[in-house]
């Protein structure tokens, strides 16, 4: 359907008319550039970087707006996870003791670790959904690499992450069943990067689609709970406790899997085990690489009203 | 075609050519889920309208020209102006420009609860400014805003004149080859009011070029060298600013006569 025909108003003026112009201005005037399509991928990663204070600038002061109304403020942060980790332990530890039935040892270091690690995850995915649906009014008034918006949602999220990862190791020590503190914990300067990575790669898949399908961001929060669970987060996913091998072996290929499961064997003073690093980091390489040139690929559309 | 600073183009030459532009809004008629449309295919099709808010629209800018834009509410305006600023997408037609026009549209990158100091790097770097280039500029931007006073207070603290003030200050503080002002969007005294003019009039000095969107016709005869007269999305006049913004004059004089048996279509 369109808009009925208007009758052109009487302008006492001549038309204006088409001017003379080539098929392609720029062969007459070499300075033009076309307007509203992609940059080149240098062009693009360029003006990224141009912008790099913009992306640690918004995050910045967000975290600082965003807790500025409630009693404890910013120790929400950390406190978020750590009453998670105590609703946990609670069910699984205590009531369903996890730990005699299963065969799981020190449950509490291994729920610690894998509930903050995870939780990087998912706050980066839930944050990167919203920003473009979020950002309209910018996008539709200044014009930068619009990659610019999920990255500094996914600076945001790792600030938050490095305050909580000390707070970890904190925990980790003084409950029962912890590791002394050992170089392997220097390790999880790896695991940062490849989950940093990992989580950018998939929020900029995130923040494509729920742009296009606006239910997206009412059934994240359902997806991300499945994640959750499927993760390895809670009880570990091993043949004793999911009877199906096949779905072991697939839940074990998982991402978020490998990289809770890094920082555990970092941690917990586990065996390091090569083919869980190796496998984790082809999966943040590719998951930024996909991540990235599928959010690129709609990049003029984000204006759309 | 980044650099916004430089002027890389002699007075004359074509800064901004637009080839039977059209944009085509699809608005959802209502909040449809649109997941179900990617299972079940388009069948919905009836649920949405477009709007042709822009509609065969050609004409080339050059350098040192202040073009105004005038039209009804509604008239797309807006819309060619982001279309021109690769903001919204182009449903057909080509635009070229010499580097990339900056709207005047900081106000979205800024955050009420961050004081004005740091507002002013959040919208500068928005802009692709760099951090030193405003450290180098920052007394110059908040001089030209006028607020001093003020900087260290949260944004939400300024009037809107002075946010506005403080908008036109970041967006120029580099002088664009290409500015658009959307006043319908801003306001500010009649003393600023002339201050911005003087800066655009400079800027023209420098060769560039300035879009101005207004209903103020007074604005638009003071700043412009050269009026382009939308009408549903279509360009019905392109000429001398004297002539056209006359000829628009007398256009809503005779629509607000006949208001009483037509009434005008809301916008």
């Amino acid at each position: 359907m369109t808009q009925p025909d208007h009758p052109r108003p009487d302008t006492g003026l001549p038309q204006p008319q088409r001017p003379d112009l080539p098929d392609d201005p720029r062969e007459r005037w070499p300075h033009l550039h076309r307007v509203g399509v992609r940059l080149p991928l240098r062009d693009y990663l360029r003006e990224l970087w141009r912008r790099r204070e913009f992306a640690i600038t918004v995050p910045l002061g967000e975290l600082k707006a965003q807790n500025q109304d409630s009693a404890l403020g910013q120790i929400w942060h950390l406190l978020n996870p750590l009453l998670l980790i105590a609703v946990y332990y609670l069910i699984f530890g205590v009531i369903l003791q996890v730990e005699e039935r299963r065969g799981v040892d020190n449950y509490l270091p291994f729920l610690i670790v894998g509930v903050i690690i995870f939780d990087y995850t998912r706050t980066s995915i839930q944050a990167g959904a919203r920003m473009i649906v979020k950002n309209r009014k910018l996008v539709q008034s200044i014009n930068f690499p619009r990659a610019v918006l999920p990255l500094s949602a996914i600076v945001s999220e790792a600030i938050a992450h490095l305050y909580s990862l000390p707070i970890m190791l904190v925990l980790v020590t003084v409950v029962p069943g912890g590791p002394a503190p050992q170089w392997t914990w220097l390790l999880l300067v790896v695991v940062f990067v490849l989950q940093s990575m990992f989580n950018l790669g998939i929020s900029m898949v995130v923040a494509r689609l729920s742009f296009h399908f606006r239910d997206m961001q009412q059934l994240l929060p359902f997806v991300m709970r499945l994640y959750f669970y499927s993760s390895g987060v809670l009880i570990p996913i091993n043949p004793e406790i999911i009877p199906n091998t096949a779905l072991v072996t697939i839940l074990q290929l998982n991402p978020a899997y490998l990289i809770v499961e890094m920082a555990r064997e970092a941690v917990l003073a586990g065996p390091l085990e090569p083919q869980v690093w190796l496998l984790g980091a082809a999966w943040s390489v590719s998951m930024l690489l996909v991540g990235f040139w599928y959010f690129r690929a709609a990049e003029n559309e984000y204006g759309r009203v | 075609m980044s650099e916004t600073a430089v002027v890389s183009v002699t007075a004359g030459a074509p800064t901004v050519v637009v080839d039977r532009l059209d944009i085509t809004y699809r608005l959802y008629a209502d909040s449809a889920p649109k997941l179900r449309k990617a299972f079940v295919g388009d069948r919905r099709q009836r649920e949405y309208r477009s709007v042709e808010a822009v509609r065969d629209v050609s004409f080339v800018a050059s350098s040192g020209e202040a073009i105004g834009i005038v039209g009804h509410n509604g008239s797309g305006k807006s819309t060619l102006l982001r279309g021109i600023a690769g903001l919204v997408p182009i449903t057909d037609g080509d635009v070229y420009a010499s580097s990339i026009p900056v709207l005047l549209g900081v106000a979205a990158a800024l955050e009420p609860e961050l004081s004005g100091r740091r507002n002013v790097l959040l919208g500068g770097t928005a802009l692709g400014i760099t951090r030193d280039e405003l450290e180098d500029r920052f007394d110059d931007i908040v001089a030209f805003a006028g607020v001093e006073e003020f900087i260290d207070l949260p944004l939400r603290a300024f009037s809107a004149g002075m946010r506005s003030r403080l908008q036109f200050a970041i967006a120029t503080a580099i002088t664009p080859e290409i500015l658009m002002v959307d006043e319908s969007l801003s306001t500010g005294d009649a003393e600023f009011k002339e201050r911005s003019d003087e800066r655009i009039r400079g800027m023209l000095g420098e060769a560039g070029t300035v879009f101005l969107v207004s209903h103020a016709m007074r604005s638009i005869r003071d700043v412009c060298t050269r009026v382009l007269w939308l009408d549903h999305g279509l360009l019905v006049a392109d000429g001398d600013t004297d002539e056209v913004v006359d000829a628009y004059e007398r256009h809503v004089e005779a629509r607000r006569r006949k208001r009483p048996e037509h009434p005008p279509e809301p916008s």
